[in-house]
């Protein structure tokens, strides 16, 4: 194979040949085993590059869902001592961290490192609910707040007992600058036992965060035990602090 | 391709293609704990236990999106396969210790399933060396492969690298087979033949 060839058989696969050329480099592969090897490679190679590079959304969505189950590889009986070991040594770190970043003035704003993502659009099912739901998780993407807190707050007079329309509107609240009244919506969910629990008393603490009060924003962050899904999360966030 | 028929466990499939958050939870309390104590039962850790069947469930995703795979044996024997083809790769790739235990002899699944276990893992892992070889490659080459698995055309790849059509079409054929020749030697470090 020579670099001739490799041109050949690149125009080969992106079909940039002309009817003729073609049928002569296609009576070519017939006789020669190497060229038609090589063609086969640079096709599957082409083939499994394109749809490794190629977005797939649903995919990426797929690999957070799996993300969020790693917690299951985990599982362990708890046992108090290493914990307390543990916390001792996270608070003398945290107490270096804290003395550094009082000096650092790089220290990006804690809050919007760990603010609210995406609102999940929830599964069609058709029903006014859901219509209502899904243009509060379109405003709430595009940062429209208000206009997602007044769509979720019909979804919550209809049933009040919604846990996904509440959760939202308490995050809704939350990135409008109105941690107060994303609390009483959080702590409803917190109490209760959606899988939004956790993540509930997270915003809870981020709300803190916003007013700059870090004793209850940390108070909040020890309420997530090791087994919740954003441990970890939680666990950075009170480092940082 | 004989016509095999569908194992009612294609529901799990069908779930990875559909990111339906339930079954996939499912998946992970029914599936877990034996992928889990067949890695730590071998030279693993729970971590690469988590990684393992993690990347083998998005293995089954595209070649289920891609390939066209359909279960013809129930879901549990096929994620094992998968799974335990990974690990012992994994072990071969960073020289550990083989592996004693076997825990899949209650699995009995035909050989056209085992086939398709093998054929799941074998892409998933070519396309990864693939990605890697590329990776690896100096920076002009990786611009022109990556543009030119876009849908981008030839000759507005052409433009926006400031090269003239010839020169592009020569490059881009250098480069492949550059790619290609990596890729060759690294089949069988890979564990790929």
């Amino acid at each position: 194979m020579n670099d001739i060839d490799h041109e050949l058989i690149e125009r080969y696969i992106s079909g940039n040949m002309e009817p003729a050329e073609r049928a002569l480099f296609e009576s070519r592969m017939q006789i020669e085993p190497a060229l038609r090897e090589a063609v086969q490679d640079w096709m599957e190679v082409t083939g499994s590059l394109h749809r490794s590079l190629q977005p797939d959304p649903q995919r990426e969505e797929l690999e957070k869902l799996l993300q969020s189950h790693r917690h299951v590889f985990y599982k362990a009986p708890a046992k108090v001592t290493p914990i307390r070991r543990y916390m001792l040594v996270a608070a003398s770190a945290a107490a270096v961290i804290a003395a550094v970043l009082f000096w650092g003035p790089w220290q990006p704003d804690l809050y919007q490192q760990y603010a609210v993502q995406e609102m999940v659009s929830p599964a069609e099912r058709g029903t006014t609910t859901d219509s209502l739901l899904q243009q509060a998780a379109h405003h709430f993407n595009h940062r429209q707040y208000t206009a997602a807190i007044s769509l979720l707050s019909k979804v919550l007079e209809r049933d009040s007992a919604d846990a996904y329309a509440r959760y939202y509107r308490g995050l809704s609240y939350l990135e409008n600058d109105k941690p107060a009244e994303a609390r009483p919506d959080l702590e409803a969910i917190f109490n209760g036992e959606s899988v939004f629990k956790y993540e509930s008393a997270f915003y809870i603490a981020l709300s803190y965060l916003k007013e700059k009060k870090k004793d209850p924003c940390r108070d909040w962050l020890m309420k997530i035990p090791t087994d919740a899904q954003n441990y970890d999360k939680a666990q950075n966030l009170l480092k940082e602090l | 391709m004989p016509t095999q028929i569908i194992h009612a466990d294609q529901r799990y499939v069908h779930a990875l293609l559909h990111n339906d958050a339930i079954i996939v939870d499912e998946i992970y309390r029914r599936f877990a704990p034996r992928v889990k104590r067949y890695v730590c039962e071998n030279n693993g850790t729970p971590d690469d236990a988590a990684d393992i069947f993690q990347e083998s469930l998005v293995d089954i995703y595209n070649q289920a999106k891609y390939k066209g795979l359909q279960l013809s044996c129930p879901f549990e024997a096929f994620l094992f396969m998968v799974c335990k083809r990974k690990w012992l790769n994994e072990l071969k790739k960073k020289g550990r210790k083989g592996v004693t235990k076997d825990l899949d002899e209650q699995f009995n699944v035909g050989e056209d399933s085992f086939r398709d276990a093998e054929k799941t893992w074998a892409d998933n892992e070519k396309a990864r060396l693939f990605l890697a070889m590329l990776n690896q490659m100096g920076e002009r080459c990786q611009e022109i492969i990556r543009l030119s698995m876009t849908d981008t055309s030839q000759e507005e790849i052409a433009g926006r690298l400031g090269v003239t059509y010839g020169y592009l079409r020569k490059k881009k054929s250098e480069c492949m087979a550059t790619l290609i020749s990596a890729i060759k030697d690294n089949l069988s470090k890979w564990g790929l033949t």
